[in-house]
């Protein structure tokens, strides 16, 4: 599912993000990346997407060698797993139905199968009733969740979450974990990527810790609290 | 690609155009000026092009024979300048209907050379020949000096070499002032084009992130570019068909002096009316969709 085979991510001119970071993550699994900032968390993100090259190492993701891929097999890759940022990174002017139907529209879906698939997928988040409202009119949690069900148009393998709760208050953070837990339980990989140790600590779920550009820690359920 | 999808990026790419109101007309503008130059040069081009054509085709090679060539020689002549594939026509004249021709030109003096006729008719036979193209105008007259029973061979190069020169001068002229439009009315689309991508580079992220190919990501503002390149290439047809007409009709009917000789020449409208019409609508997409295209680069490598 996910390999980082000695990674080490290098910016011009010497900063050093990665470290020969070796990961292994298997189909199914529910993965908290934790680290605070400039711990490597976002260049570990931008390489599994494909944002970035890793300098030396290969990464591995859905069956994708990503240092050798083609350009023109990123945007066929991409549409294998699904990612929630923390801005959520809606469109403003598109309603919560066609920020969903947008993605499906920009990966030649066809116009039948997008009004069989948003309604659906929008009532798996619970907004089934908010379908026509602008990303403006919904709270902070309701636009996660919106960003959220974009990212599961695809039916992807891989669900990855970049601080799905730093926008939003605790209680509505609850919500949405719940979504990526009822989401993983499906058999989807979920990778959560959080500073936030306090999250990461109560889903006894596997934590890899980063720190400075290596892995420090990676255990199930515990945080060395660095 | 499916049909939703064509008409989602045809739609978007109008929508651009609509949005982005005052830079489209800006741009179409622009370049609809670009194109009436390529319009009126493309008319000049052409009619220069028809007037060497014209005046290429009063100029005749003639192949004057010796006085001895035997029949089979003038035979055997006669099928080799049937056979080149430069010569366009080609007439034999006599000795005797030279010297009648001659007669003919002195009118009522025609009479002085009536003691020539027959076996003291000083002039020679001879083939006139139109040829096709005046550049080869040197090496097909020697092909033919070389032929049995040639005297020699008269071959107008000088104005041949005029001719020529004027074509040439014309064309390089054309083609330099369209190469340099054709730039600037790249850069206009593709600052254009510029400035709506990064109006709308949240949403390009976004396109990116759930696994939109480039060429789609693309398509959009491509099409704004082709409609734009369309809409200019309809006011420059409109105006330049107005334009020619009303010039056409000028110099055929009420011009004076220098200007009227070239009546026989000028090329209706009819003739060009196709071809330009296509130079417009095919400089306009190239414009349109090349400028657009070029100033996405930047914006795709996410």
């Amino acid at each position: 599912m996910i390999d980082f085979k000695h990674v080490t991510k290098v910016y011009e001119p010497k900063i050093t993000a990665l470290k020969d970071v070796n990961v292994h993550i298997d189909k199914g699994e529910f993965v908290f990346v934790l680290g605070h900032s400039g711990a490597g968390k976002s260049t570990f993100l931008k390489l599994m997407l494909r944002e970035e090259k890793a300098t030396k190492g290969e990464v591995i993701v859905n069956g994708y060698n990503l240092s050798k891929i083609k350009e023109k097999d990123i945007p066929y890759m991409r549409r294998t797993l699904g990612v929630v940022f923390q801005d959520f990174r809606l469109i403003p002017t598109l309603t919560a139905y066609e920020n969903i139907a947008f993605a499906m529209r920009v990966t030649n879906i066809d116009e039948k199968e997008i009004k069989r698939r948003v309604p659906y997928i929008l009532n798996l988040v619970g907004l089934a009733g908010k379908s026509d409202k602008l990303p403006a009119q919904l709270s902070g949690g309701e636009q996660q969740r919106v960003a959220l069900a974009r990212a599961l148009v695809h039916n992807p393998d891989l669900v990855i979450a970049d601080e799905p709760t730093g926008n939003i208050d605790p209680r509505l953070s609850i919500e949405i974990m719940e979504l990526l837990k009822a989401i993983n339980s499906t058999g989807t990989t979920v990778l959560v990527v959080t500073h936030e140790h306090d999250l990461a600590k109560k889903y006894a779920k596997r934590i890899i810790e980063m720190r400075s550009g290596v892995i420090v820690n990676d255990t199930v359920g515990k945080v060395a609290g660095i | 690609m499916n049909f939703s999808s064509f008409k989602y990026l045809f739609s978007q790419g109008w929508n651009n155009f609509k949005n982005n109101r005052i830079m489209s007309v800006a741009s179409v503008a622009v370049v609809s000026a670009c194109l009436l130059l390529v319009g009126v040069c493309g008319s000049v081009v052409l009619n220069v092009n028809s007037y060497v054509k014209f005046l290429g085709q009063q100029n005749e090679i003639v192949i004057y024979l010796k006085d001895d060539a035997s029949k089979q020689d003038i035979d055997s002549m006669e099928r080799q300048i049937k056979e080149d594939s430069d010569v366009s026509s080609y007439v034999f004249v006599s000795k005797e209907e030279a010297l009648n021709e001659q007669i003919g030109y002195m009118g009522q003096y025609g009479q002085l050379l009536e003691g020539y006729k027959g076996d003291n008719n000083p002039l020679p036979a001879s083939f006139r020949i139109h040829i096709k193209d005046l550049t080869n105008i040197s090496q097909i007259s020697n092909r033919f000096s070389s032929m049995t029973g040639v005297d020699y061979v008269s071959t107008p190069t000088e104005l041949a070499g005029v001719l020529i020169a004027l074509k040439n001068v014309t064309y390089y002229t054309g083609f330099a002032i369209l190469l340099i439009l054709f730039m600037v009315s790249m850069i206009v689309i593709s600052n254009t084009t510029r400035l709506t991508v990064f109006a709308r580079r949240k949403e390009i992220n976004i396109m990116k992130f759930v696994g939109a190919t480039n060429g789609f990501i693309r398509m959009p503002f491509i099409v704004e570019g082709l409609i734009i390149g369309t809409v200019s290439a309809i006011i420059t047809f409109v105006v330049i068909s107005a334009g020619y007409i009303y010039l056409y009709n000028y110099i055929t009917t009420q011009a004076t002096g220098f200007i009227s000789t070239l009546s026989s020449c000028v090329l209706p409208y009819k003739d060009i009316a196709l071809i330009m019409s296509l130079y417009y609508i095919l400089f306009g997409w190239i414009i349109g969709g090349v400028g657009s295209a070029l100033s996405m680069r930047k914006y795709l490598k996410v």
